[in-house]
């Protein structure tokens, strides 16, 4: 009974909706019954979405890479060590995703052009930062919280350096957390329309740059696929992650994983 | 916890540190520019603020939708996670929660300017074909943040679900408790902290978001983000002082209501880990 | 001559208040060091400081005659068997064994072969390719002790391993650890806040009370020849008179009526006891509970006298380290 009605408010409220954005992707505008491509080939032959893309791309992977050692790093710090000063660094942390995201890019901007960041790629990704890495610190926080400090110290005591505890211990133990953050974060990152627009000023074209004018258009076909193509691309990006993930020490094998899914 | 070597920890924490100087140096370079007139110190600009007209209704309106959308997806995502948490703790559950996750604001956005505006999929079922986007009630902006924010609230609740002491239930019940005592003593103080924290999170970005009400919202009235990009774009630059005066104070006000959700969430955190 | 573990005016302060103090003790190469005390003695802080984890504020340490009080934890001859087995939950029983072997720099195929022997030595050779999971907690601490011993640390530390077992299996251990100890000639300290443990695990017992050594001794002259009252009432078989007499428990006896010549305190018989067979009165005395043999059969709620032989009558000794 709980199966079928929680199953029914995901059909309801996220399959249909999603489902029909396929279906329209892959029908002719207005129409849900015609089928037809031109949506997926009509997107691709656009150059500048193919661009887009790269760019879209390459920003994101920076900004997870920023953001695991940002986000390890404090995440280690508050969740196994006692320090001063760590209640007013908790609220100072949480402060970049509490207040607007519009004034703090205003001001940066105009630093940003004074020391030549403005409408870089790299000005992008210093910026894209600003949503993301509290929840990565977040994240890391908690993992680090139920890996414990014990398990590090127990490496320390048999040898290891603090290198490869980290490679041998801390990389596979969160690899969860390390999954949550790469995930969250390409997708924040692929979402950030205004700032991108701000800090790139039109110069760094991102794949939301290209959508946001072309929701203007009338041709619900394209701009159903376009849609897609942003939940396929952070899938994607995902999975060449986990590629990657898998190349470190222990980790062939799949652990079961802690119940924690969002830290 | 290890208390020695007061150097390890600023060590780790020192990319964070050097994170940190971007919002701040953001927020006071914007208070900054609100504050001068042509390098003289003045508050001429919030008078010219709090007279306009525009901006003092879109403000409202912008609390308004805010506190809606946060208050919907609040409850909607508790209820859910406290009926479902078994269900979504399954791989296939999870898969389903995090699906909404995958995509944009904009993206669910256009999601709801399909099938609400006027002549859309849903609204044209609706007698009268009512246009439930780009309408000045804003009910299109809160039905795309509710689709999107209830599943955040529900990842945020699902670890308290999942690790939480059954045993209280159990207490409450054998005391003869009824279902609103067990989830007064035996949920709420557990589930308190995360709640106002994401309710937190979620007001303060829905209040000061641009993309979905540039998208989904009416002409007129605008919400302060909007509104405020507007002025920092305007042809003359001469409305740019007002756009940072109208971030600083929306800053504020999310201030102040964080002020208010952090003293209560630390004194419930102080009676949790005391109490035990 | 020095010995093969000294630790002289060892001292440990946090911010401003110490934890412990004055700590001087020396250990003889395959001797084991019980160090025994109440919970929040600062016994594990000593242990920490020990292994590295935490630093010395004072003192020297000294292993085989070199100084390791500036070597860091991964460097030191020392290995900390801690209270909860912490093995790596990604990592086979074997991988786990042979991990620490890695810094050593040895070669896979040997770290394997010497991490299977240790195996054997804990008796746990099918469980190679187990993962910690699949195992119990007596089985997971062995396998925890196996991967200190492969490395041969000339100083072994255990932080009360036993304490997350259950009372049975905290028996069996013991037993099995001290033999397997002894066999491999291990210098090893021993921390536990159960004054019996301490008694079968060491060969040297020290009691630690308020951050410092109270007494250090064999287990038999720590137990009979306590050197402070604080020494005495924590291993509880003795009978405190006052700050520089006691008697040993067994000494005591009750008595219905007063006697003129000899030292008697009153009573009340609160509660009977039989232990192997042999009638205990428990008898409220100076508002403090204390067992008592009872030749006479005392009724509960009866009111005695206790006395004792005046011969049998001791003085606290100075305190004082053997060696």
């Amino acid at each position: 009974m709980k199966k079928i009605s929680f199953w029914t408010i995901f059909l309801c409220f996220v399959f249909v909706p999603i489902g029909l954005l396929i279906l329209q992707s892959f029908t002719a505008p207005g129409s849900l019954t015609e089928p037809s491509m031109n949506g997926w080939t009509g997107l691709f032959e656009r150059r500048r979405l193919v661009e887009a893309t790269l760019t879209s791309l390459v920003i994101g992977a920076f900004v997870v890479l920023f953001n695991i050692v940002i986000g390890m790093s404090a995440g280690k710090a508050l969740a196994l060590y006692r320090f001063q000063g760590k209640d007013i660094l908790d609220t100072l942390l949480l402060m970049p995703i509490l207040l607007p995201l519009l004034a703090i890019t205003f001001g940066v901007h105009i630093a940003m052009i004074r020391i030549g960041l403005a409408d870089t790629a790299a000005g992008v990704i210093l910026i894209h930062l600003v949503p993301t890495v509290p929840y990565s610190i977040k994240i890391f926080r908690n993992g680090y919280v139920s890996l414990g400090g014990k398990i590090l110290e127990q490496a320390e005591m048999l040898g290891a350096s603090a290198g490869r505890t980290f490679l041998d211990i801390e990389l596979p133990l969160l690899r969860a957390p390390i999954q949550s953050v790469v995930f969250l974060t390409f997708v924040i990152s692929l979402s950030q329309y205004v700032i991108t627009a701000i800090i790139g000023g039109g110069t760094v074209v991102t794949l939301a740059m290209v959508y946001f004018p072309f929701l203007e258009s009338a041709n619900t076909t394209l701009v159903a696929a376009f849609s897609l193509w942003f939940a396929l691309l952070p899938l994607s990006f995902y999975l060449f992650a986990e590629g990657l993930i898998r190349l470190l020490p222990y980790q062939r094998r799949r652990r079961r994983r802690t119940h924690d899914l969002f830290y | 916890m290890k208390s020695s070597g007061p150097l390890k920890p600023w060590l780790l924490l020192s990319p964070a540190l050097l994170f940190l100087l971007l919002p701040l140096y953001g927020l006071g370079a914007a208070f900054w520019n609100s504050i001068t007139d042509q390098g003289a110190l003045s508050l001429k600009v919030y008078e010219e603020l709090f007279r306009d007209e525009e901006f003092l209704s879109s403000l409202l309106y912008s609390v308004w939708i805010a506190l809606a959308a946060t208050v919907l997806s609040l409850f909607l995502g508790w209820f859910l996670t406290r009926m479902f948490a078994s269900l979504l703790a399954s791989t296939s559950g999870k898969l389903a929660a995090w699906l909404p996750m995958i995509f944009p604001h904009f993206v669910w956005a256009y999601l709801v300017l399909l099938l609400f505006r006027e002549g859309g999929l849903i609204s044209g079922l609706i007698p009268g074909d009512p246009s439930l986007a780009q309408d000045p009630e804003g009910i299109g902006i809160i039905l795309t943040y509710i689709g999107k924010e209830t599943p955040f609230v529900i990842l945020m609740l699902l670890p308290v679900y999942l690790t939480r002491e059954r045993h209280y239930d159990d207490l409450v019940e054998t005391l003869g408790g009824s279902l609103f005592f067990r989830i007064r003593d035996a949920e709420w103080p557990w589930v308190a902290p995360v709640f106002i924290e994401t309710g937190l999170i979620i007001f303060a970005f829905t209040f000061s978001a641009y993309e979905v009400p540039a998208l989904v919202g009416a002409t007129f009235p605008e919400m302060v983000s909007v509104l405020t990009y507007d002025w920092f774009y305007s042809g003359d630059w001469g409305e740019r002082p007002l756009a940072f005066a109208a971030m600083v104070f929306s800053s504020v006000v999310i201030s102040l209501i964080a002020w208010v959700a952090f003293f209560l969430i630390n004194k419930k955190r102080r009676l949790l880990t005391e109490g035990l | 001559m020095t010995s093969f573990i000294d630790v002289r005016d060892a001292e440990k302060c946090f911010s401003s208040s110490e934890v412990f103090g004055d700590v001087s003790f020396h250990i003889e190469e395959g001797e084991i060091f019980s160090i025994v005390g109440p919970s929040g003695s600062g016994k594990t802080t000593l242990l920490r400081c020990l292994a590295g984890l935490e630093t010395f504020s004072g003192g020297s340490v000294h292993i085989d005659g070199e100084p390791v009080t500036d070597v860091k934890a991964n460097a030191r001859p020392i290995s900390l068997v801690f209270q909860q087995p912490l093995l790596f939950p990604h990592m086979t029983v074997l991988e786990n064994i042979s991990y620490g072997l890695k810094f050593k720099h040895i070669k896979k195929k040997e770290r394997l072969a010497r991490a299977s022997v240790f195996l054997g030595k804990v008796g746990m050779e099918k469980y190679g390719a187990s993962y910690p999971h699949e195992l119990s907690g007596g089985q997971r601490q062995r396998i925890a002790l196996a991967r200190s011993l492969v490395l041969s640390p000339k100083l072994l530390l255990l932080d009360e391993p036993f304490s997350s077992l259950d009372k049975k299996l905290r028996e069996e251990m013991r037993e099995w650890v001290r033999t397997l100890l002894k066999q491999q000639g291990i210098t090893a300290i021993f921390v536990t806040h159960d004054q019996e443990e301490a008694v079968m695990m060491g060969d040297v017992i020290g009691v630690f009370k308020g951050g410092t050594f109270a007494q250090i001794g064999t287990p038999h002259s720590v137990y009979e020849h306590p050197a402070t009252p604080d020494v005495a009432h924590f291993f509880g078989d003795n009978w405190v008179i006052d700050e520089d007499r006691y008697v040993p428990r067994r000494h005591l006896y009750l008595l219905k009526e007063k006697r003129d010549n000899l030292q008697q305190w009153p009573g009340v018989v609160s509660g009977k006891r039989l232990l192997h067979g042999i009638a205990f009165s428990q008898v409220d005395l100076d508002g403090k509970r204390t067992m008592i043999y009872d030749s006479t059969g005392f009724e509960e709620g009866a009111e005695v006298f206790v006395t004792m032989d005046p011969a049998n009558i001791r003085t606290f000794q100075e305190k004082k380290s053997i060696g």
